[in-house]
């Protein structure tokens, strides 16, 4: 619409002239031709709060809002009336702009939390679908405010909407990566009946595409003459407080010959702090086995299950079958 | 995407997130510092929107097509340019791309690669422009305009239908100044042609012979003096240069004369992103910034579009 498009050029001259009023005058007139035109609405509206004629500006851009049910009237509004310190207004507005924003919510959380610093609560009156949700956890992660992200978080999990797995996978990389959180001495997914997610505390399966297949209760890995000389498997990322640990876990091998050339390590920040003994074969049944070891720093730590070719062997072939692994303090 | 299954686990790995999590307090907000309206789009913290928001203490507003103008609560008022990029605070502005036009500007400070640039009364209006890659090009439209070093000390003073183009150097305290040499109160005070800055001169051996005369000086500026009132700084003086007085630039026509040479010269020739022209010698270098005035004042700026051209320095 030809008026709308002079409107909105008129909206920032308007401003330069704001104290004058000839724009105003034209833009009134306007207004007066095409009523139903929103931007000139919020124009003259602007332009009366920047005049200092704040109950004029409210009537305009009320106005706007009564003739466009769009976000823009409602944005416009939300942020005069957050100004304003009008909060029955403001939150009308937000509330308003929140159900008809199709975009990225980002801004319109980020006024509204000025006007609500606590989340949760600014969520419930906006309306909280899982949209905001969204936008809020990441505003939240966005500003490190850890605790109400785990708030926010806690709401999309319980909507169990597989499109929000990325967003919380990235929320629990990010807590790990900030150090927000406490030694757990427990491996996450240990018994492997889930599928490893590759984030947070969860596993994280590294060994080359093809040569690895899960299944509830077990995770098996080949080893072929292709395979790298040292070549990690698996990883986990725990959380160790200084101290001794004992890990164990349970396996079966088949057509590995000794020795298997495998075992878990664990590492800091790419350098190995410790690694335990090689893998015996099991080729006849489950075995059980455990490797006790000292950490003496708290941190983060990856738990690695490596192949590592003994220097002198050939590469060993065939698999192992992983089916448990739990940490217990010493 | 993450699969139906990788989402059950991942969701077990959250609730144990949640259980150990280290509490920490919420950030408290900030007020509301202004209003930006835009013609257009433009993107406030990274996030596109259009037409208008609130502006809260350090928001970062990109301008696309279309200038955005910004109405601080404080009553300063200034443009942020098409394709520009600045952040926002209550009283100063970190200019990061682009080009800023302060208005009623009182109070209010613009910080860009370096400097630091603000009115001398209220009413002043400038402009100031992100030029290349290490210069700023200040034009003061009305009243007068002050540009500071990292220091914090003044290295030049805008008047009135004036523009500068500015450029930090690697060594902040060389300086190279050019103007007559005054002697008052027992102090030997030059102003500098280029950049309107008055200096106390300090120098081993007596500066009478030069007092009266046109000279070129070079030196350090010493930060840990206390200059005579009417001098901005004390600048250890390593060489005098009488120096004839240049000729009268014809109107518009840019600078002429001139013994310069060195960082900023050739470089400022055509060095303003405005396409302004500049003269083409090193004008000045006061307290590590090189100075150098842009030929056709706002003129060349486009701040005064077909407006008669302001003086040049010299």
């Amino acid at each position: 619409m030809l008026g709308a498009r002079l409107f909105a050029a008129a909206l920032f001259a308007a401003f330069s002239l704001a104290a004058g009023g000839t724009l105003r005058l034209a833009m009134s007139h306007d207004v007066e031709t095409n009523p139903f035109d929103s931007s000139a609405w919020i124009a003259l509206g602007l332009a009366a709060e920047q005049s200092g004629d704040v109950n004029r500006a409210s009537e305009y851009l009320l106005r706007a809002e009564k003739v466009d049910r769009q976000y823009l009237p409602a944005w416009t509004a939300a942020n005069f009336f957050y100004r304003h310190a009008n909060d029955r207004e403001f939150w009308r507005a937000a509330v308003q702009a929140a159900a008809m924003s199709y975009d990225d919510p980002a801004p319109l959380i980020d006024l509204v939390d000025h006007q609500e610093a606590r989340a949760v609560s600014a969520l419930e009156r906006l309306g909280d679908t899982p949209r905001l949700e969204r936008g809020y956890l990441r505003f939240l992660i966005d500003q490190s405010r850890w605790e109400e992200a785990r708030e926010v978080a806690a709401k999309l999990e319980l909507r169990r909407d597989p499109q929000d797995g990325e967003l919380l996978a990235n929320f629990a990389d990010r807590l790990i990566a900030a150090g927000q959180v406490e030694a757990s001495f427990e491996l996450t997914n240990g018994d492997i009946r889930m599928r490893p997610s590759g984030h947070g505390l969860d596993w994280r399966v590294i060994a080359p595409p093809g040569a690895f297949r899960w299944e509830p209760g077990r995770l098996r890995f080949w080893l072929a003459s292709s395979t790298p000389d040292a070549c990690p498997l698996l990883e986990q990322r725990v959380v160790f407080a200084p101290g001794k640990y004992r890990l164990r876990f349970q396996y079966r091998t088949e057509g590995l010959a000794e020795p298997t050339g495998l075992r878990w390590v664990i590492s800091r920040e790419g350098i190995e702090e410790a690694a335990g003994p090689g893998l015996a074969r099991a080729a006849g049944g489950e075995r059980s086995a455990d490797w006790s070891f000292e950490v003496k720093k708290r941190g983060v730590y990856q738990l690695q299950f490596v192949y590592v070719r003994v220097p002198g062997t050939i590469h060993t072939e065939g698999r192992i079958e992983l089916t448990s692994a739990g940490l217990e303090m010493l | 995407m993450v699969r139906r299954e990788s989402l059950e686990a991942l969701l077990a790995v959250m609730l144990t997130l949640q259980l150990v999590i280290v509490p920490r307090r919420a950030v408290a907000a900030s007020p509301a510092i202004g209003t930006i309206v835009t013609r257009g789009a433009f993107r406030l913290n990274h996030a596109t929107l259009i037409n208008n928001a609130t502006l809260f203490e350090g928001a970062t507003i990109e301008t696309g097509g279309a200038a955005s103008r910004m109405d601080l609560v404080s009553g300063t008022r200034l443009e942020l340019s098409a394709d520009s990029r600045g952040r926002f605070f209550g009283d100063h502005l970190v200019l990061e791309r682009g080009e800023s036009v302060l208005q009623k500007a009182q109070g209010f400070r613009v910080e860009a690669r370096g400097l630091t640039i603000l009115p001398d009364t209220g009413a002043s209006t400038g402009r100031i422009l992100l030029a290349g890659t290490a210069r700023v090009q200040v034009s003061a439209v009305t009243g007068s305009l002050r540009v500071l070093n990292s220091r914090g000390m003044v290295v030049a003073k805008i008047p009135s239908g004036r523009a500068l183009l500015l450029e930090p150097q690697s060594s902040d305290g060389a300086t190279r100044l050019a103007g007559r040499v005054v002697l008052r109160g027992g102090h030997y005070l030059l102003t500098d042609e280029t950049t309107n800055v008055t200096v106390e001169l300090a120098a081993n051996k007596s500066l009478a012979n030069a007092v009266g005369r046109r000279v070129e000086v070079t030196g350090v500026s010493d930060p840990a003096s206390t200059p005579a009132s009417d001098a901005t700084q004390v600048i250890e003086v390593a060489q005098v240069t009488p120096t004839p007085q240049p000729p009268a630039a014809p109107a518009g026509s840019g600078g002429s004369g001139g013994s310069g040479g060195g960082a900023a010269a050739g470089g400022a020739t055509g060095g303003a992103a405005s396409g302004a022209a500049v003269s083409v010698t090193l004008i000045a270098i006061i307290a590590g910034v090189a100075a150098a005035a842009v030929v056709g004042g706002l003129a060349a700026t486009g701040s005064l579009a077909g407006g008669a051209a302001a003086p040049v320095s010299r």
